[in-house]
């Protein structure tokens, strides 16, 4: 399937994959594509997404904040609740022995093993947004799918992982305009 | 000072009624939580198992795996 994408794209694929191995992720998502997009966009492309303040920085603080973030710990202290088990007491005794941080950075500390190297596969969102992006490509009559098909293909995909992290910073219809003036400019 | 009364009222107060709550979304999440809780705690009292010096052999025996399992899991190279 990648043998029609340009260098940046096949590198912002590439890089999604990474990203999901190192948020230690099950799969690579809309979200991760995005991820991989805005680093390996150039030129024109790169300075529209960092205009709006879509960076690779500023989206993976963002997804590194959800997956740790007080969120998973506030549900799971209510589901543990209904059992009678008090995580709030669980984490101050941990922080009692340990040190402050010690129940946040388990996993970082304990030199437990990050998931095993290799593809990891993608998700839903991630397929469709590859799909819609070679969709693009073709509807532009461009012969390869660039990085800008890429963010088309994501935002029109609708994968509310990446949708979420674009709209905290720019209106989806925005972008999208954006995007198919480049387009049209290069064409 | 908590009196005996108290104590019983925070064993039997709504978390052990939702023990056994019929909804399986409540069981479940309840499940799913207790997993990553218990993973982190293993992670946490093995670190500190192994800045102790207790042996891999040590720690799979308290944790009741076998060596290779625990070895396995903490044993990243850095």
């Amino acid at each position: 399937m990648f043998e029609r994408f340009a260098r940046s794209a096949r590198v912002a694929v590439m890089l999604a994959q990474e990203e999901a191995r190192e948020l230690c992720d099950r799969e690579t998502g809309s979200q991760h594509l995005l991820l991989g997009v805005l680093q390996a966009a150039g030129g024109e492309l790169s300075a529209v997404l960092t205009g709006y303040g879509l960076t690779a920085d500023t989206v993976r603080a963002r997804l590194a904040e959800s997956a740790t973030g007080d969120k998973s710990f506030d549900e799971d202290a209510d589901a543990l609740s209904t059992i009678g088990i008090d995580l709030r007491a669980v984490r101050d005794s941990v922080a009692r022995t340990f040190g402050a941080d010690a129940f946040d950075r388990a996993f970082a500390h304990s030199g437990r093993r990050r998931r095993p190297r290799g593809r990891i596969s993608f998700s839903h969102g991630a397929k469709k947004a590859l799909e819609l992006a070679l969709r693009e490509a073709l509807a532009h009559k461009d012969n390869e799918i660039r990085c800008e098909h890429l963010v088309l293909g994501i935002v029109r995909g609708g994968d509310k992982a990446a949708i979420g992290l674009i709209t905290e910073h720019v209106y989806i219809a925005q972008l999208r305009a954006a995007i198919v003036k480049l387009l049209d400019k290069a064409a | 000072m908590t009196s005996v009364s108290e104590l019983s009222d925070l064993s039997l107060g709504p978390a052990a009624e939702a023990a056994g709550s019929a909804d399986p979304a409540v069981g479940l999440r309840a499940v799913r939580a207790l997993q990553r809780l218990q993973e982190r705690l293993e992670a946490i009292h093995v670190a500190n198992a192994r800045e102790q010096g207790w042996s891999w052999q040590a720690i799979a025996n308290a944790l009741g795996v076998s060596r290779q399992a625990v070895h396995q899991k903490y044993n990243r190279r850095r």
